[in-house]
């Protein structure tokens, strides 16, 4: 039996059969450009479309959480489709993740999709931590640890959650309402009143964002460097943004042929101190007046809630993933950070997966082909003989 | 004696034969008298598309859950919101984002240097409440 396992993200759901070697990446949103009226863009369609100025998106999560039941479908419809798996639906078990906490009628609604509507033969729920976790335990075979603390920093909010024996301790998870989103606005902001009006175009400005920005790891040495001028600041990037007429997607200009490009008419972007001071954010979010704690000081705030045998088996398996965790030097500085906060005589292990937006996908492929698989999941007959009861028995959501 | 003694082993005969139809039979029993064998879902078919969901938005949702019965220790989603920092929050200029030391008493815009105090006072009044709304201070104060 062929099993689809689908990481349904609020922005990207990450999507493939686990015989596949990796997911697609297809965002999760239906969008609609200003140059093209006559028709939609779904999922990863968007790539046909030329001129990405001005794209006005529709999601179907608000803050995390899915709320509109027709884009989402649309974006199902498109994936399960002909254009993309081209799922029988019949023959195929699903692996499908849902966000933390997720609302009872939230989930009941997702469950009678699958099963009713597209009819699939068996499904799988669970966090997409749960899945990174289980990739995380099965990648250190010899010397497995009972303890999981998982980061899950996404694009709606970060997540904090510890895992004891693989399954998840709700009391311990702590949520930060900072996500790539609210990154991605801020920069946009910060940009619109500094330096040229960008609130219209979050697609050019989520571009820049992954190309350019970083976690800073340490923090007052670079705040004294972009204070600098000429030579001596090496932080200061100059971002060409793409027109799309000559330049069809934007790109950093290369220090030495400053003044090559200086002539043609380009729209330039100077990066210097939102370079780090963005996703700074997720570290300190008191700096845009969210009264919230930090990744680092949450971790403790969490792990302080556990058992005290527990503690420094948390510390010492620490998973990070979720699309935030591709900035250079996150790992480098949470590490920093959590040692500076906890025990000396505690081990801290920070780990970054190959690919932290597409670990928990991996884990996924990972679990349906474990042999405890057939037991976790709900099949068709299942569901028809109890109906929600039994999704709320087996799933710990 | 004889006759209702036949007709005793009769019955048990009877007994004995039902009883032995009966076990093959069980399998059956477990189908439900109310039942229908040939019942079909009103979700399933040519009807699937046309079903409307009524989807609520974020906003009624959470204030459903809250009307729940939970007790003060379970996790739910109000309650895992992690707590303010116990560290002051530091403080950037609002123009540049360098660290700042002062703030204006005027408009409460933060600001690092004296160049960037000139440009300030200079700013009309509703980029200082854009610069303040960035860092959600823009709260009139009564």
């Amino acid at each position: 039996m062929a099993t689809v396992v689908l990481d349904n993200g609020a922005y990207t759901a990450k999507v493939g059969f686990c015989a596949d070697a990796e997911p697609r990446l297809i965002p999760n949103c239906v969008i609609k450009a200003k140059t093209v009226r006559n028709r939609v863009f779904i999922g990863d369609q968007v790539d046909d479309c030329k001129d990405l100025s001005g794209l006005f998106y529709l999601l179907a999560f608000q803050k995390g959480y899915l709320v509109n039941g027709e884009i989402q479908k649309k974006v199902w419809d498109y994936i399960y489709g002909k254009d993309v798996l081209k799922v029988d639906f019949n023959e195929t078990g699903l692996v499908v993740t849902e966000p933390y906490f997720n609302f009872t009628s939230i989930t009941e609604a997702m469950t009678e999709i699958f099963f009713e509507e597209y009819q699939f033969k068996s499904i799988f729920k669970c966090n997409p931590s749960f899945l990174s976790q289980f990739q995380r335990q099965q990648s250190q075979s010899q010397s497995q640890s009972l303890c999981c603390l998982v980061i899950d920093s996404g694009y709606s909010f970060t997540h904090i959650i510890p895992y004891y024996k693989g399954k998840k301790i709700t009391d311990g998870v702590r949520r930060i309402n900072i996500g790539g989103k609210v990154l991605t606005n801020h920069l946009k902001e910060i940009i619109s009143y500094r330096q040229l009006m960008v609130m219209d175009e979050t697609y050019v400005v989520n571009q820049m964002k992954e190309d350019v920005c970083y976690v800073s790891t340490q923090l007052w040495r670079d705040m004294d460097i972009v204070k600098k001028k000429g030579k001596e600041n090496t932080i200061v990037r100059d971002y060409i943004l793409p027109d799309y007429t000559h330049i069809k997607r934007g790109y950093i200009r290369a220090p030495d042929n400053e003044n090559a490009d200086k002539n043609a008419a380009q729209q330039v972007i100077r990066m210097n101190i939102e370079r780090f001071s963005v996703p700074e954010l997720l570290f300190h979010p008191s700096d845009i007046g969210l009264e919230e704690m930090g990744i680092p000081e949450a971790i403790g705030h969490c792990v302080s809630s556990l058992p005290e045998e527990m503690q420094p088996h948390m510390y010492g398996n620490i998973v990070l993933t979720g699309g935030n965790c591709l900035l250079p030097g996150f790992k480098t500085r949470l590490y920093d950070d959590l040692r500076a906060l906890i025990p000396d005589e505690y081990d801290l292990h920070v780990h970054l997966p190959e690919n932290a937006q597409t670990c928990a996908w991996q884990g996924g492929q990972q679990l349906c082909k474990d042999n405890t698989y057939s037991s976790l999941c709900v099949t068709k007959q299942e569901y028809d003989e109890h109906g929600h009861s039994i999704c709320g028995d087996k799933f710990d959501i | 004696m004889a006759a209702p003694l036949q007709s005793e082993q009769q019955e048990i005969e009877k007994a004995n034969s039902n009883t032995v139809t009966v076990t093959p039979a069980e399998p059956e029993v477990k189908q439900m008298i109310f039942k229908d064998p040939f019942f079909n879902h009103s979700c399933k078919g040519i009807a699937t598309n046309k079903k409307t969901r009524v989807w609520k938005n974020l906003r009624q949702i959470i204030a459903a859950e809250r009307l729940l019965p939970w007790q003060p220790n379970d996790a739910t989603y109000s309650s895992i919101e992690a707590p303010p920092s116990f560290k002051p929050a530091r403080k950037y200029s609002d123009i540049t984002g360098l660290p700042a030391k002062y703030t204006d008493p005027q408009t409460k815009i933060r600001y690092a240097s004296t160049e960037e105090f000139s440009r300030i006072r200079m700013l009309p009044s509703d980029i200082t409440a854009g610069y303040l709304s960035l860092r959600k201070a823009n709260i009139p104060v009564p």
